[in-house]
């Protein structure tokens, strides 16, 4: 027994800190996987931009760094077919390397099948954006003149890595060679151009570049990398960060438990040595160093073979998930090998060290009366310790003390709530009578906090991955099952007022007729009342974005009926002032009240109006909506394009064949394809988190080992009573499966009925969809929650069941 | 028939230092409703005799029946079995399950063997031990004295042929011990059943019909 108490602490360690490497290196190389595809959107690891040319000590400096590079010079230029019709362009000089991360897609044929291709167009060859087809009529094969060249246009461009922005605003692309640009006599001195010098390579390589850029403290140069280039990507990036920092960080919670539960199981044992070394006169001081000795070699030897079990763990289920990611995942840091011994001494800092003290501190006279009751630390020191402990890790996790108290703060609600459902669960189950559950329902009531700390720690992974399954298949399914079937799949933008009424034209020709073209205008909101935007700051990034960025507004005179006012009224037909309707959740996130001033800033001229009424949209009918709307007499007057959104059956392409040649401006968007692009997204994101969560499933199958090995002694005394007094294995075995079982039945029922509540308020509250309860995920749940239960309580109750009465006479339990 | 009848129990144990012989060659019987005291110094093997007698180890050689069963030829449960509802036990650490109730504990014994009406048994044998306003009490919340006053109902509730006990006055004052080892006989007598009983105190040996003694693992 006593070598097992010890083994049983060394063991809830190493399995502790390989809960936490294992979720750690994972996390890691998902998180790097993820990084480099975010890169693909830089088409870069980072992007040395400048409006001159990049030099070439700049230059040197990055190869002499181990980095990959490769020029992209952007500027604006006009090109002329052979008809003499011109086009403005937006050029794209590229190096051969290009893209260094991510591919170009291109096709031979106008909207044809595409192919990924690494390196830019050869010298005297040119590949174009389709718009730049149907403006000047060109076919593969044609020339074009471009400056001084003469240039061959051989594919389309179906798909620009980095190509970003907005698509309602960019004249269209034309890539060619940055081999011919001295030649084009396109760039003179003062021309208009950005040059970049794309970087990719190791992170350690790029960092020593970034450190030698920023001393050399040329203001021209900027730096951009994934997580500072874009707002969108760093902010999808962090998103990322903070879901897998949040699944690790429960896994640490977890192992933090396991750990605590084994210490205190030594800290105890050792409660009756200390008393006894003080009683042959040792002090306190030196009862301490002996006890922190012989737990930090133990910590030492766990934290090792932790981490090394956790590093062997990952590859095996790196592999398993290998198919859910396009591209291979990149070797882990080892910086999550730093994480698991640091987490085996913080956890034996910050979940034992109260216990520990509290046990060297233990009273002499525990050598005469060991029926003393165990000295125990105060609980909210306890708490207290780990809590600051688990805040040091997560800090470490996250780097970012903000996000680590805001990660300690959920934990401790999200871990909390369960706690006292499981609490509840257990008081509810100890008062049940039902004869043939009787002993499993003993072993609840006799054990209601180690039994709600089991249920909990099961359940948190579990409902996550509930949680993420119903998101992946009911949540996405109910979205697109309740698109209606006519719903618009093509939305035609950058209409211009003259071509309006051709438009409507070709398409009544294809049987939609009456559909309105809304115009667009665009314009920035400048001010609120008085308040300047900018100023007094939002409660979101989200809305300090949405107010400061220059969006589309529209104009018309009578209400839609697919938008519902909800708040003021619509203004009369015959109105002639300037009035606007907001949108209500955006005017919620920026401010915007009823009765409001709002203050535009369109082209050179500035519009003001009030604010007559908040509107309800239906986003998700893919009808074109607008944040804010004007009335005619405010908005009319100013540059406008229009836009608007079909549903045509168009399996062939022929419709935008037909809009981009007849309007070559006009840029043809399919929503099915943008369609199928965002669930695809969201649900490799899910799969993503899912996979981190599903280590924090072992982590709480480990606290419940941890926990019911914890409880081992006392198994182990009552199973040698019962063969004693007349019990056979099977009624001992029967006796556990049932008490697995229950807990099981209780941890599953609760993580999938928290989840089918969450699932429900995410589809009807925050959605506006019809919520189904799926009854096969809610069984599916229990059954998972029994089954992980019984089993893993089964293993580590195996050796109580080969018990013998003997030790009741040894007095051994 | 004999209660108990066992010849040439041997138990050998292996340890670091070689084969140990616990046990050499013990014969001993006891007659239905007989008491024996088996005394001796510690480590004579007095516990070990106990328990091969009582099925709850098995012997290395030789043979032991109990209660018209051949234990030696049966596996732990088979042994276990035997002991359910005819066998007591008093331990001198009480061994009371200590998340039951003292009435829960009374009723182990009788839910194990299959005995109908265990609650109004166990509550019945419990306040023959003076115990009726405390049934509901953990072991925990009980005096040492009480403890072994729940052992022996328990002990008793089945109505056993055997009773084996090891120590029961070993963590007890004098006066308690006393009070338990009343109750203890007066509840064999009132039974008729047999007794084995563990003890270095030779005034309650003295109680008993017959006296072994032990000495390096051999009856003297």
């Amino acid at each position: 027994m006593r070598v097992s108490e010890y083994l049983i602490l060394t063991l809830a360690l190493v399995l502790a800190v390989a809960a936490v490497t294992s979720v750690g290196f994972f996390a890691n190389r998902v998180e790097r996987a993820m990084q480099a595809q975010a890169a693909t959107l830089l088409a870069a690891d980072a992007i040395v931009s400048s409006p001159q040319q990049i030099t070439a000590e700049v230059r040197d400096t990055a190869l002499q760094n181990s980095l990959s590079i490769t020029d992209v010079i952007e500027f604006p230029s006009v090109v002329l077919n052979d008809d003499g019709d011109t086009a403005l362009v937006s050029v794209k000089a590229v190096g051969d390397a290009y893209p260094l991360r991510g591919e170009l897609r291109l096709s031979r044929q106008l909207y044809g099948v595409d192919r990924g291709v690494i390196g830019g167009p050869p010298a005297g060859e040119v590949w174009i954006d389709p718009r730049l087809a149907g403006v000047l009529s060109v076919t593969p094969g044609d020339e074009l003149a471009l400056g001084d060249l003469q240039v061959v246009v051989n594919e389309f461009i179906a798909f620009e890595p980095d190509r970003g922005g907005d698509v309602f605003q960019m004249a269209p692309r034309l890539m060619m060679s940055a081999s011919d640009l001295p030649v084009s006599g396109l760039l003179g001195e003062g021309s208009r151009a950005r040059y970049k010098m794309l970087i990719a390579g190791e992170s350690r390589d790029l960092d020593n570049f970034a450190g030698w850029l920023d001393q050399l403290g040329d203001a021209s140069l900027q730096l951009q990398n994934v997580e500072q280039g874009r707002p969108r990507v760093q902010s999808a990036l962090l998103n990322v960060r903070r879901f897998l920092g949040l699944a690790a960080a429960v896994a640490v919670l977890l192992s933090g438990a396991a750990v605590a539960l084994a210490a205190r199981q030594i800290a105890e044992r050792d409660m009756d040595t200390s008393a006894l070394l003080r009683a042959f006169g040792a002090s306190s001081q030196s009862v301490i160093r002996i006890v922190l000795i012989r737990l930090a070699a133990i910590a030492l030897v766990a934290s090792l073979v932790g981490s090394a079990v956790g590093f062997l763990a990952q590859f095996g289920l790196s592999a398993l998930l290998a198919q859910w990611f396009a591209a291979e995942l990149p070797a882990p840091s080892m910086l999550p090998l730093v994480g698991g011994i640091s987490c085996a001494l913080l956890a034996l800092g910050g979940f034992c060290l109260p216990a520990i003290a509290k046990s060297a501190d233990a009273p002499v006279v525990r050598v005469l009366r060991r029926d003393l009751p165990v000295a125990r630390p105060s609980t909210w020191l306890v708490i207290g310790s780990a809590l600051m402990a688990m805040l040091v890790l997560l800090t470490w996790l996250t780097r970012d003390i903000k996000l680590g108290l805001a990660l300690v703060a959920g934990l401790i609600t999200v871990v909390g709530v369960l706690w006292l459902v499981s609490r509840a669960l257990v008081a509810l189950a100890g008062r049940a009578q039902a004869p043939r559950l009787r002993r499993a329902l003993e072993g609840i009531r006799r054990r209601p906090n180690s039994v709600s700390l089991q249920i909990s720690a099961f359940s948190v992974g579990l409902l996550a991955l509930l949680l993420l399954a119903i998101v992946r298949t009911d949540v996405l399914n109910t979205w697109q099952r309740q698109i209606p079937d006519n719903a618009p799949n093509y939305f035609l933008v950058n209409i211009q007022p003259e071509e309006v009424e051709q438009v409507q034209s070709l398409l009544a020709q294809r049987g939609v007729e009456g559909e309105s073209l809304h115009p667009m205008v665009r314009g920035r909101l400048e001010a609120i009342n008085d308040r300047r935007i900018g100023e007094g700051g939002y409660s979101d990034e989200r809305a300090r974005r949405m107010s400061e960025r220059d969006f589309n507004l529209s104009y018309h005179l009578l209400p839609r009926d697919d938008n519902t006012v909800v708040d003021g009224q619509w203004w009369p037909a015959d109105t002639t002032e300037n009035q606007f309707s907001v949108e209500q959740d955006f005017a919620e996130e920026v401010g915007i009240n009823l009765g409001d001033e709002l203050h535009f800033r369109i082209a050179d001229k500035q519009v003001s109006g009030t604010v007559s009424n908040l509107r309800e949209v239906q986003w998700e009918s893919f009808a074109v909506n607008f944040f804010v709307v004007g009335t005619p007499v405010a908005l009319s007057g100013h540059p406008a394009s229009f836009v608007t959104s079909v549903f045509i059956d168009d399996p062939d392409g022929v419709f935008v064949r037909d809009v981009v040649s007849q309007f070559p401006g006009v840029t043809v968007l399919d929503v099915g394809t943008m369609l199928e692009r965002i669930t695809g997204i969201l649900d490799r994101a899910a799969l993503a988190v899912q996979y981190v969560f599903g280590f924090t499933l072992v982590a709480g199958i480990l606290v419940l080992i941890a926990a019911v090995l914890a409880s081992r002694r006392e198994r182990f005394q009552e199973a040698a009573i019962l063969r004693t007094l007349g019990a056979s294995r099977r009624y001992l075995a029967g006796s556990v499966s049932r008490e697995f079982i229950l807990i099981g039945t209780l941890a599953g029922l609760m993580a999938s009925s928290i989840a089918a509540v969450l699932a429900w308020v995410i589809v009807e509250r925050v959605m506006s969809l019809q919520y189904e309860f799926n009854l096969t995920l809610w069984i599916g749940g229990i059954l998972v929650g029994i089954a992980g239960i019984w089993s893993a309580g089964t293993v580590a109750t195996l050796p109580v069941l080969r018990q013998s009465p003997m030790a009741v006479i040894r007095n051994q339990v | 028939m004999n209660t108990i009848q066992a010849s040439g129990l041997t138990k050998r144990v292996v340890t670091a230092e070689g084969e140990l012989v616990i046990l050499d060659e013990v014969d001993i019987a006891l007659s239905a409703g007989e008491a024996v005291a088996v005394v001796g110094p510690s480590g004579s093997g007095k516990s070990t005799l106990l328990a091969l007698l009582a099925g709850l180890d098995s012997a290395s050689d030789g043979q032991i029946e109990l209660l018209g069963s051949q234990l030696h030829a049966l596996d732990e449960d088979g042994r276990a079995a035997v002991r359910a509802g005819q066998v007591g036990f008093v331990f001198q650490s009480f061994q009371l399950l200590p998340g039951l109730t003292a009435l829960e504990n009374v009723m182990l014994p009788l839910e194990l063997a299959g005995i109908g009406q265990a609650r109004d048994r166990a509550a019945e044998q419990l306040a023959s031990v003076g115990l009726a306003s405390r049934q509901k009490h953990l072991p925990s919340q009980l005096s040492g004295g009480e403890q072994q006053r729940v052992a022996v109902a328990r002990a008793f509730v089945t109505n056993p042929k055997v009773l084996f006990a090891d120590e029961p006055t070993g963590n007890l004052d004098q006066n308690t011990g006393d009070t338990i080892v009343e109750l203890m006989f007066g509840m064999r007598a009132s039974l008729g059943c047999a007794l084995v009983l563990v003890t270095h105190d030779q005034r309650l040996a003295a109680r008993c019909d017959r006296v072994v003694t032990m000495a390096e693992g051999r009856l003297l």
